[in-house]
């Protein structure tokens, strides 16, 4: 039987770049206009089948965007194994607050965390604010994870995600997570996942819960 | 039993006031200008407000070919209260840098104030500005007309169809092309704070094509592209004055057929629904041996059931008809604010859990909210005040607000179309409430709790009851930054967890379950996108009489239905989390409000939860509380 793993994945980024949006078509691979704006957070879970076959399933923390929510965000990046930061590209702004949530996941998350930026709403590429230049030099920079993606159109989306499932590491590598970092002001909450015990490869092929 | 009477809508418009009722009432400063043309003609008076607008717009800059008003202009929501906001169409970028929010102050006397306040930029900075009423100049201004024309477009009216439209010649094409472009959102990048509320503010003048029917266009949310298409789309997507006069189109008719009895047109669709079983909710709260031997998840549904007409209705309408009473009458005869009968009052919490009749909801809610915040009409009339002279200030919160506007209880006709009265109502009362208070703001949540007050209320009175919930519902400490009275809510909730369900507490503790995790957007939506409409109609019924409790109490129940999937020896993580996502249908909703009910009337337990809460506000003032929760 192929191997499963088992990863955290969060989505930051301002409000209204198309996070929600994007989790819904890699999960779902469907698309609404206007998505409901998540409080909090969403959870949701997918796997991706990599050439190998090895089965990778990503635990999906979809966070609030908005300003007022950022406190309760450390409790869903503490432990996460990869960041996918959001900025809409017609939008400069927007990647503006995307290099700050990178400067705070670079600061405060696991050190390893793998961090993708991604670039979405490409399908308004005419409207475009943020070049592709612009960002991909800032991603080498960084040592990013790069793409653009359109959660309308589907484009690039499974792919940034599996990406991102080839790079984490094959071999269950549990780090010092446990009970990292204390308890941050009004998240209030320790991590909800315990990534020692769950990281470990799982043979049983668990249907997906979405 | 009596057949279910037809779909009741109350639109979130109210019935404006004449000019005779405005005058009874404080007028508040920032309506339209009373120009001598307006105080002279009886024939204005007779006008609704919004064609005053603009026959104000008209003489205020001598523009002689005012529209027609034999076959006036119907303006869908249009009010006087928005002419501060029409002039300022910018014509520059300089412009557009500015705030819409003075500019009632003609283009000529606006240059000496640019000239303070061009350098400064930013939103937060038109803040001293205001407001806009008290400043004496627009005062002076108001009284005699402006000698030059300012570059102002509203002033011609453009989107008149063609029986409407001012003589050729009189307007300039380039600033009719300009101003179909500007609706469109071009050349707005940088003022994209003041363009907000403008468009909306138009939109209110000038009304949405198919209001209800149609999508319509986006203008400002994505800020839309200078395409050309872009630009015809947004200009016809004005109103038309013909809109609600012409005949439905067959699509139109079989679409509002097809409305449910609440007014949506189409069942949003939501991940996960899931059935809270109707057997969880036969047996009272109290200490029970879970199994562990169950499955880890619940019943998955395929699709919402149509919501079914309450029980006994209509008996209950008349039941309702007794038991309310009108407290007190405008000078008009008109029912201003309703009591329950004293001698009813007994009856009245045993029926509330019931269900208001819908309609009657709006005048119950109404008592309700009155009752538990101990405020009346005088109040009303102040905060509607308030409403209004709000919407001609600037909030730094206007870009969110719109960004989160059309994604607002979706699939509900009233806010359908893009920057349709529904849409509108929602962004006026999400705008002036986020000026409010300035420790909360705006905060996404918000949302949908005044959409659903804008359900049954016209948009002063949402405002006003989002100001009641604020204060005597206290859901100011649920929206503060920090969310402080979230997590008071979730240690009370715990509470209740682990002296009911010993067993569902360790077994969230076992898997690292926080209650933040699933429990945030319970509180801060007041359930809002986890429960049918019609369950949150009954929820709402007896939360404006329980208040604050009663969510924790809805918190509990859908563990209490869920606790053997919990515990299950195959739950982990994943399921439980999955499963509390959920958005949840009550199989039977009587049975589920009728348990809620009977939680909320043991006594012993409701000073409990006081005595928890306070136990909440002593860890947080001795700094202890970041163990205290799960």
């Amino acid at each position: 039987m192929s191997k499963q793993l088992q990863f955290k994945l969060v989505l930051l980024g301002e409000s209204a770049v198309g996070k929600s949006s994007l989790v819904l078509r890699f999960v779902k691979d469907q698309f609404d206009d206007y998505r409901e704006s998540t409080i909090g957070a969403a959870f949701l879970t997918q796997t991706v089948t990599l050439d190998d076959g090895t089965v990778v399933k990503f635990e999906i923390w979809d966070t609030a965007g908005q300003e007022r929510y950022k406190s309760l965000a450390p409790m869903y990046y503490r432990n996460a194994n990869c960041a996918v930061v959001v900025y809409d590209i017609t939008q400069s702004a927007s990647l503006e607050k995307a290099r700050n949530w990178i400067r705070e996941l670079q600061r405060q998350a696991d050190p390893s965390i793998i961090i993708a930026l991604c670039g979405n709403k490409s399908d308004l590429a005419a409207r475009r604010q943020v070049s592709q230049e612009e960002a991909q030099k800032y991603a080498e920079e960084e040592g990013l994870m790069w793409a653009e993606t359109s959660a309308k159109t589907g484009e690039g989306v499974s792919e940034i995600f599996t990406a991102i499932a080839k790079k984490l590491p094959t071999t269950a590598a549990p780090s010092s997570r446990a009970g990292a970092g204390g308890r941050t002001g009004a998240a209030g909450g320790r991590s909800g996942v315990d990534l020692n015990r769950q990281q470990n490869a799982v043979s049983t092929n668990e249907p997906c819960n979405c | 039993m009596e057949a279910a009477p037809a779909l009741v809508l109350v639109p979130p418009t109210p019935q404006y006031p004449t000019p005779t009722s405005r005058s009874l009432s404080s007028t508040p400063v920032s309506t339209a200008p009373p120009t001598p043309e307006l105080v002279r003609s009886s024939i204005d008076q007779e006008r609704s407000s919004s064609e005053t607008t603009i026959v104000t717009i008209y003489s205020m800059y001598g523009d002689d070919s005012p529209p027609r008003w034999d076959n006036p202009l119907k303006v869908s929501n249009g009010r006087a209260d928005y002419s501060a906001y029409q002039d300022s169409v910018p014509t520059s970028s300089q412009d557009s840098q500015e705030s819409a929010y003075y500019s009632a102050v003609p283009a000529s006397h606006r240059s000496s104030r640019r000239r303070t306040s061009v350098n400064r930029g930013g939103i937060g900075d038109d803040s001293d500005d205001l407001p806009i009423a008290q400043n004496p100049s627009i005062h002076r201004h108001r009284q005699s007309p402006p000698s030059s024309k300012p570059p102002t477009i509203f002033a011609t009216p453009i989107y008149l169809p063609q029986q409407h439209r001012a003589p050729a010649g009189s307007i300039q094409h380039s600033t009719q092309r300009s101003f179909v472009k500007y609706l469109a959102g071009v050349d707005v990048r940088k003022s994209t704070a003041t363009q907000v509320p403008r468009t909306y503010a138009e939109l209110e003048i000038l009304g949405v094509r198919g209001d209800g029917y149609e999508e319509g266009v986006e203008r400002t949310r994505a800020r839309v592209g200078s395409s050309r298409d872009s630009t015809m789309q947004a200009a016809q997507a004005l109103g038309d004055p013909m809109e609600k006069t012409r005949e439905l189109t067959p699509k139109e008719v079989e679409m509002l057929a097809n409305l449910d009895r609440y007014g949506f047109f189409n069942t949003p669709s939501h991940d996960r629904l899931t059935l809270l079983p109707n057997s969880a909710f036969l047996k009272p709260l109290s200490r029970v041996a879970v199994t562990k031997t169950g499955p880890a998840t619940g019943t998955i549904l395929r699709s919402l059931p149509p919501p079914s007409a309450p029980k006994h209705e209509t008996i209950r309408m008349e039941k309702w008809g007794r038991m309310l009473e009108a407290q007190s009458r405008d000078p008009g005869g008109n029912i201003e604010t309703w009591c329950i009968s004293p001698s009813k009052e007994h009856k009245l919490r045993e029926r509330l859990y019931k269900g208001i009749p819908d309609r009657w909801r709006s005048a119950a809610w109404q008592t309700l909210l009155c009752r538990f915040s101990r405020t009346g009409n005088k109040e009303f009339l102040h905060l509607s005040r308030e409403y209004r002279e709000a919407l001609d200030k600037p909030s730094q919160y206007d870009i969110q607000i719109d960004l989160d506007v059309p994604r607002t209880i979706s699939g509900h006709i009233l806010f359908r179309t893009r920057y349709g009265h529904g849409q509108r109502s929602l962004f006026h009362v999400l705008h002036s409430f986020s000026l409010r208070c300035s420790v909360c703001g705006y905060c996404q949540g918000m949302g949908p709790i005044a959409a659903m007050l804008l359900c049954y209320f016209e948009p002063e009175r949402a405002y006003a009851s989002l100001v009641y919930l604020h204060d005597a519902y206290r859901m100011h400490d649920i929206f503060s930054p920090g969310f402080p009275g979230l997590l008071e809510a979730i240690y009370v909730q715990e509470r209740i967890m682990q002296e009911m369900m010993p067993e569902v507490y360790a077994a969230f503790k076992d898997q690292m379950v926080s209650s933040t995790s699933y429990a945030t957007k319970w509180y801060i939506t007041l359930f809002a996108n986890s429960m049918p409409f019609p369950t949150l109609l009954r929820l709402w019924d007896a939360f404006l009489l329980e208040g604050p409790d009663l969510f924790i109490v809805v918190a509990i129940s859908v563990i209490w239905a869920y606790r053997d999937h919990i515990t299950s020896s195959s739950a982990n993580f994943e399921t439980i989390l999955s499963l509390l996502s959920s958005f949840f249908v009550p199989e039977d909703e009587n049975t589920f409000v009728a348990w809620i009910g009977k939680v909320l009337a043991d006594q012993k337990l409701r000073s409990s939860m006081k005595e928890w809460r306070e136990e909440w506000k002593g860890l947080v003032a001795a700094g202890k509380e970041g163990q205290a929760l799960l």
